[in-house]
Parts: structure tokens; sequence; C-alpha cells
């Protein structure tokens, strides 16, 4: 007797879940698409998002913080920071040379960790597409502080 | 009648293979329609994290864990550090332990949400795959906030964790949480009990007891088969023996029960990250620790429960800065040993369902 | 007489201006034009329209800037793409096999329009035994596929194509007995009588079991999710399709979207009355209720996992089939008891 009761239950139980899905995906054909129209919008990015660096400038004197202590590019697990420094005319050693190689950069934040005076930091700038090898490497003219983050264009070598 | 001679086929699945996860060899012997072997090639990932680990500093390592199990790179970050700590003697505040099992749970749930949306996909229901994928951004979104990075985090340190949890962090945090249940019930509503679904992982990639156990199988692939452990509180670490929450297990340790059971652990997953939440406490995130870290000489084993499995990491210390070796317990890699067994007598259409019930990650497999 | 006038009397007047004989073909060829256009239009608008059905179903939105609105000229431009690539004939083919599969199966799938009713007149040719004849001519697909797999000298393509013609064979036979319903209660196989038959009540209420068969089967048939396992990407087995690029891959799938709307149009037919419908003309309501199929195969595509080999097999000989007998018996008693 059972059995008999079986069968009926069981085709029940095996396409009510597939009329489930379906109404699923129904509502959802329905419903607001969740993608952002990228180029056209843009992420918000929340602070403390590691992008590119920055060399951070002294808003009073102008003149950016780094005093060429090598901490950075001896954190980098990498070694794609280089420094060269140089006697300069007040006390502040000047430091002609800052290389940052992003080739190889996995932006894992341990050089701006270990910089005592919080002069080197990752901005916001994640779009660093460029067409050229030597592209990639930034100077230290290219990495300072700018008021309009414009970043570096693909430009000629 | 004379017997019917048949010879056996020798195919490659892979290395490129849209089933596979990731550069995976897998050289299938066949009969007919009937699996007879499976013989998985591995190392085309290989990019020699444990020999890199020894001409870079303790801290330096980290980043290079984010790159073994790359779903969940928290998780990678936690078990080295807490294996590196144990040779440390370092003190670490009540909060960053609270914020490591935050993260390391966030990260148990992307982890799991990739895997239900690719083993879905690779059963032929691309749609899991994109609600899945939603889901993850919220949590990345999260993660963003909280340490900068979406996958490579770097974040959890010696002595505590990098960044502070700040109220954004926790605001999105429960945000998320407050819709997924409702999310897990929707994956459900579509997989669960649709007969398609189980039809082709009921009964398949069958593995008993006795074979997780002498495989050293862990993870949902030894909880599938029945053995109740989970080394949150077999084993526990961190904070975990403070939270609530239950392990599943499943009885017939086939694809199908792997797949409840992590789909419960993704609920228990939130369970946790709520309850640790609400009882973030006061008081720093990271503890006093030097610039350049010269851990005493000696070994250490530490093991976590990652998403995947048990993840251990043996450091050994010669009392210099950089490590003298770091031999790393992937589990992707342990488990993935068990595709044989449970592969016999499957058919050809049931390795890729089997493949992606174990759940592995090249990453990890390959190191 | 006005000018729309005078054109109606010239196309009723033209019969006698010339032999039978060329006049026929001028109406041969204007049909087959139709047809042919007919089916470019229309799978280039069903491609984009699966592609944002299923976008929006995974809640992302599908093609959105080739043309402007919507992304309506995708198709259009991923059609230009294929018949700008190199026509690669791989080594080692049996090179008449390979180039005429193509071919065959796309004939063979427009082959079967001529007798599809789109309403009150717009039949090409309709043969007083129209649905014999559409079933007829679609399992000719099953000969180019198997052409294709053979003629492609890999052996992967051959398992494929093997798989494909075993598939689309067994689901004949259940998709042709849930037909054998209709028949009884129509008494003709002509697809307008059928059409014309079903002015009161429509079949479908008639005949609900064979409706769900026949859709199913249908489905089967088509090689639709969740019944592609041959198309998979995700399997081993590549496809009978893989040696072929370009146009000739092009032809592969525009022929499996026009066999799906044939699969819609019977069932419209057969099933929910055809053209019959108030107040819209006939065509109209002809390709609503076609689409409406069109849009259950992409919805189910979106929403299910796809059966192996054997489970699908197996589903087709001891459900359908049994299922599709059970039908035609008591669809006979209760014919012989009114």
């Amino acid at each position: 007797m059972s059995r008999k009761n079986d069968i009926p239950r069981l085709v029940v139980a095996a396409i009510k879940p597939l009329i489930d899905g379906l109404k699923l995906t129904l509502r959802f054909l329905f419903s607001r698409p969740v993608t952002m129209l990228y180029p056209y919008e843009r992420r918000e990015l929340p602070p403390g998002y590691r992008g590119l660096h920055v060399l951070k400038v002294d808003p009073q004197t102008q003149e950016m913080k780094c005093i060429g202590c090598t901490l950075c590019a001896r954190a980098c697990p990498d070694h794609l920071i280089t420094i060269e420094t140089s006697p300069g005319e007040t006390k502040k050693r000047k430091v002609d040379v800052f290389d940052v190689d992003i080739s190889r950069c996995m932006f894992c934040n341990l050089c701006a960790e270990a910089c005592p005076h919080s002069a080197l930091e990752l901005s916001s700038k994640y779009e660093l597409a460029v067409t050229t090898r030597d592209g990639l490497i930034y100077h230290k003219e290219d990495l300072l502080e700018k008021p309009v983050g414009a970043g570096r264009e693909a430009s000629a070598g | 009648m004379p017997e019917l001679k048949t010879d056996s086929l020798f195919i490659n699945m892979g290395p490129q293979h849209p089933s596979t996860h990731g550069v995976l060899r897998l050289g299938l012997t066949i009969e007919g329609e009937r699996v007879v072997n499976v013989f998985p090639d591995v190392g085309f990932l290989h990019r020699g994290i444990e020999k890199l680990a020894e001409s870079r500093t303790y801290i330096q390592t980290i980043p290079l864990t984010d790159r073994l199990d790359y779903m969940s790179g928290m998780s990678n970050n936690l078990a080295y550090v807490l294996a590196v700590e144990k040779l440390l003697d370092v003190e670490v505040p009540r909060r960053a332990e609270f914020i490591r099992v935050i993260v390391a749970e966030m990260s148990r749930l992307a982890s799991h949400l990739i895997w239900l949306g690719s083993f879905a996909n690779d059963l032929g229901a691309t749609t899991p795959l994109i609600y899945c994928f939603r889901e993850r951004e919220d949590i990345l979104d999260a993660l963003e906030i909280l340490c900068g990075a979406r996958m490579t985090f770097n974040y959890v340190r010696f002595g505590g964790v990098a960044r502070d949890a700040t109220p954004p962090f926790v605001e999105k945090l429960r945000k998320f949480l407050s819709i997924f249940d409702r999310r897990v019930d929707e994956y459900e509503e579509l997989l669960t009990k649709n007969a398609i679904f189980t039809n082709r992982t009921r009964g398949v990639g069958l593995l008993t007891r006795e074979e997780a156990i002498s495989y050293a199988a862990s993870g949902p692939v030894l909880r599938g088969s029945g053995v109740k452990w989970d080394l949150r509180k077999d084993a526990p670490y961190s904070v975990y023996p403070e939270m609530d929450f239950v392990i599943p297990t499943g009885e017939a340790g086939d694809a199908y029960d792997r797949y409840l059971v992590r789909l419960v652990e993704m609920r228990q997953a939130a369970r946790i990250i709520r309850q640790a939440l609400d009882g973030l406490p006061e008081g720093d995130f990271t503890a006093k620790m030097p610039r350049v870290l010269k851990p005493r000489k000696g070994e250490a084993y530490s093991r976590i429960e990652a998403p995947k499995g048990e993840l251990g990491f043996y450091v050994v210390s010669d009392g210099t800065a950089n490590p003298y070796r770091v031999k790393i317990r992937a589990p992707s890699f342990i488990n993935l040993a068990t595709i044989p067994t449970m592969c016999k007598g499957a058919l050809v259409a049931d390795i890729v369902a089997v493949l992606g019930s174990i759940d592995i990650v090249l990453g990890e497999v390959d190191r | 007489m006005g000018f729309f006038e005078s054109l109606r009397f010239i196309w009723l007047f033209l019969p006698n201006l010339m032999p039978r004989e060329i006049y026929e073909l001028g109406v041969m060829a204007v049909a087959f034009l139709a047809i042919v256009i007919f089916i470019t239009l229309m799978v280039l608008f069903m491609v984009w329209f699966e592609r944002k059905i299923i976008g929006h179903i995974q809640v992302r939105r599908g093609p959105l800037h080739t043309g402007g609105f919507h992304g309506w000229a995708q198709t259009i431009a991923d059609t230009l793409k294929l018949f700008l690539k190199e026509d690669i004939v791989p080594r080692g083919v049996d090179r008449p096999v390979y180039v005429l599969a193509p071919l065959i199966v796309f004939m063979s799938t427009v082959v079967a329009y001529i007798v599809i009713p789109f309403s009150k007149n717009l039949v090409a040719r309709d043969i007083n035994m129209g649905v014999l004849f559409v079933f007829a001519v679609s399992s000719v697909t099953t000969i180019g596929i198997f052409m294709a797999g053979w003629g492609s000298n890999n052996k992967y393509s051959l398992l494929g194509a093997m798989r494909v013609a075993a598939q689309i064979v067994s689901y004949e036979v259940p998709l042709l007995l849930s037909v054998l319903g209709v028949f009884m209660l129509s008494q003709t196989l002509s697809l307008s009588g059928i059409v014309e038959a079903q002015k009161h009540v429509w079949y479908v209420f008639l005949q609900p079991v064979g409706f769900v068969i026949y859709v199913i089967a249908g489905i089967g048939e088509v090689n639709r999710l969740p019944f592609d396992i041959p198309e998979a990407e995700s399997e081993l087995v590549a496809g009978f399709h893989t040696e072929y690029s370009g146009l000739r891959f092009a032809f592969f799938f525009l022929s499996e979207y026009a066999n799906m709307f044939v699969m819609s149009a019977m069932a419209t037919v057969l099933f929910l009355g055809g053209w019959h419908g108030p107040v819209l003309p006939g065509f109209v309501w002809f390709m609503i209720k076609a689409f409406f199929f069109m849009f259950l195969m992409v919805w189910l595509r979106g929403t299910y996992p796809r059966l192996r080999v054997d489970q699908m097999m197996a589903f087709c000989w001891k459900v359908l089939l049994p299922l599709a007998f059970l039908n035609l018996l008591v669809t006979g008693l209760v014919m012989a008891a009114f």
C-alpha cells in the first residue's frame, strides 16, 4: 500500500524544486543588474587602498618628506626601490634618485610601513597600464604627490 | 561466445582545461566510458615559494603565503604567523585575536563561495557562479576597507594584525551578514534538491571513512566521509574556543555530502563572524615588535583549519633574520591524492564533478 | 482603381501572364527567399535575446554597447567576425564529407520551414502530410552531424558526433509518440488542418501530458540545456564541430537556432492553436507563442545543470517513452468512449 503512495510523492518531490529554481531565476531576470558600467562609472576606493606609490610632500615647505634613509628599499621583498642620495645644502640629505619598479611590485605595503616619517605611501591609483617596459619604472618626479591625480601618461621611453 | 577483447585508452585531461581549476593534468585510463585509473600530474604552477622564503626575512615571507591558496589569503597568513609566533614568545592582544578570527572566517566564506560557483558551473549551471561572485564582491569590498587589498592581503602579522578594524569595516561586514543567510537559501533553492544536480552528485566520488583517514584527507573531504574532525574544535587556536558553532559531517562520503558540508560551513562561518563582531574588544591591534625579527633557534609547526583542510607550516629557524626552512603542508595537495580512489568505476563525465567536490586550488597543490 | 487595388489585381492576374511552370518557380523562389531572410533575422535576434536574458538572469547586463541601444548589433558583429575568419581545412579530412556536412545540417533545417503555417495564408506549401514531412526532414540533420564528426579526422569529434546522433535519434521516439495523440484528435496530418481543428479549444488542454512530453523531448532534440552534453566545454570530448571555424561554424550555429525555432513552431502549431488569437493578426500571435518556447529554452539554460549522457538516455527511454505510450493509450480509450 505504501508503495502506491510513494510514487506521486516522489514525483512531486522531484518536480517542485525544479519549478522553484525556475521561479528564482525569473525573479532575478526582472531585478537590477549588480554590474557597474566601467569606464563610465568608477568605484569609490576606500582610504588606505594599496595602489601606486606616492612621495608625500610637506604642505608648508613644499618639499618631500623623504630623507633618503633607505629603510623602504631594505624592506621591499623584491628589492624594487632604488635610492641614491648626496649631501644637501642643509643638514638634510638630498635624494637624487628614487626609482620604484612596479613591473614586479606586489603592492604589499611593506615599504610604506617601514618608512619612519610617513613619507612613502600607497595611493589609490590602480590604472597603471602602459605600453612600454620603461613606463613601469617610476622616478622621483612621477611619484611626488600632486594636487590632482594625473599620473604618468603612456609616453615614449 | 568469445570474450570481447577491449583495450584501455590513455587520455590527457589538461593542463589546459576549463574544469580542472587551474593547470592540472589528469591522465585518465579509460575503457569505453568507464575510468580505470586517474593519475594527477602536478607541478605546472610551482613557483618555489618554500625556497624563496629562505632568502627573505620573516616579514617578507608573509606576502608569499598570500599566494598559496589565493582564494582565501588570510588563512595562509594566519597559519604562517602562528607557526613563527611559537618561536617568538609574543603576546597577541585580544582585539587582534578577534580580528584574526573574523578575517579567517571571511576567507572561509570567500573560498567556499568560489568553490560553489565553479562546482555548479562545471556541472552546467552557469548562474550560481555569478551569484556567488556577487557575494564575494561584498566580502572583498569589506577586506579592501580593512587592509587595502582584495586578494593578496599581507595583513596578519607577528604580534597582531597590520591595521585596525575601523567602524566602516564593521558596518560593511554587518550589512553583508544581514543578507547572507538569505543568499545561501537562494543557492540551496537552485541546487540542493534539484533532481539533475542530485543525480550528478549522489553516489559519485565515494570515499569511505577508513580511506579518508588513511589518505590523511582533511577539511570537508574528511568530514563528508563521516569523520567529525575540525581543528577549530579538536586542536583549537586563537579565540575559537570562545566561539559557538557546529561541525557538519556527511554520511555517504560522496560529492553530494561534501557539497552539503560546505554549505553548512558557510552558514557557520557567518555565525562565527557575527559572534566575533559582537564580542570585539577594545585595545591594541598589535603588540610592540622589533623592527628586525630574529626568532630563537628551533622548530615550530602550527596548523589551522583552512577552508580546504588542514593547512600546516613547519618553520625551522637558525636564529638569523631569514628562516632556515619553511615547509608547507598544503591540504589540496594531500586531498588530491584521493582522486584515484574516488574515481574508481566512475564515468568520464563524473571526474569533473569529483574534482570539483574535492575543491583544490593549484596554488596550494604546487606551491 | 486605387494604387493598392491595382497591385492586388496584378498579383491575382499574374498566373495568366506566363507559363504555369515559370509562375510556380517564381513563387518558390520568393518563398525560399522569404524563409531564408526570416531565418537570418530570427537567428540574429535570438542570439542577442539569449545573451541578454541569460545576462539578466545572472544579474549582469549582456551585450550593451555594440550598435548603441543595448548592443542589438552584437550578433551582426559576431557573424561578420566569423565571415572574416580564415577558412582552415585540417589536414587529412575527408574533404567532400567535411565540406558538405554543415550545408546538409543547415538545409535540412531550412526545408522544414516550408510547411509551417505562420498565419492563415502564410504557408509556403501546405502539404497534406505536413507533420510527417517536418520530422522526416529534420532527421536528416543527424546525417549531417555524423558527417561532420567523421569528416573531421579527429577521434574525439567522432565520439561526440556519435553521442549527438544517439541523443537525437532516441529523443525522436517520444517526440513522435506524443504527437500521435494530436493526430488522433485532429484526424489530419496537414499543419494548417491541425491549426484549423483547434479553432474552439487548443490541444494543450486536451493533451497536457503529450504537451509536456513534446516540450521535453523537443529540448532533447535540439541539444539545449539540460540535454546539451555533446556541446559542453567542460566535458572531455570536444564535440563534433571542433574542427570547423569561420563560415562553416557559422552554419552549424545558425542551424542550431533555426532548429530551435522549428521545434517551437511545431509546439505552437500542434498544441497552442497556431495563429489563433483575438484582436491581433495571426502572424503576431504565432510569433508570440513560438517565442514563448524560445524564451523557455533560454530560461532553462540559465537555471539547470546538465545531465550526464547515460542519465539523459535513461530518462528518455525509461521515463518519457512509457509516459508517451500511456498518453496514447488514455487518449485512445477516451476517444473510443465518446
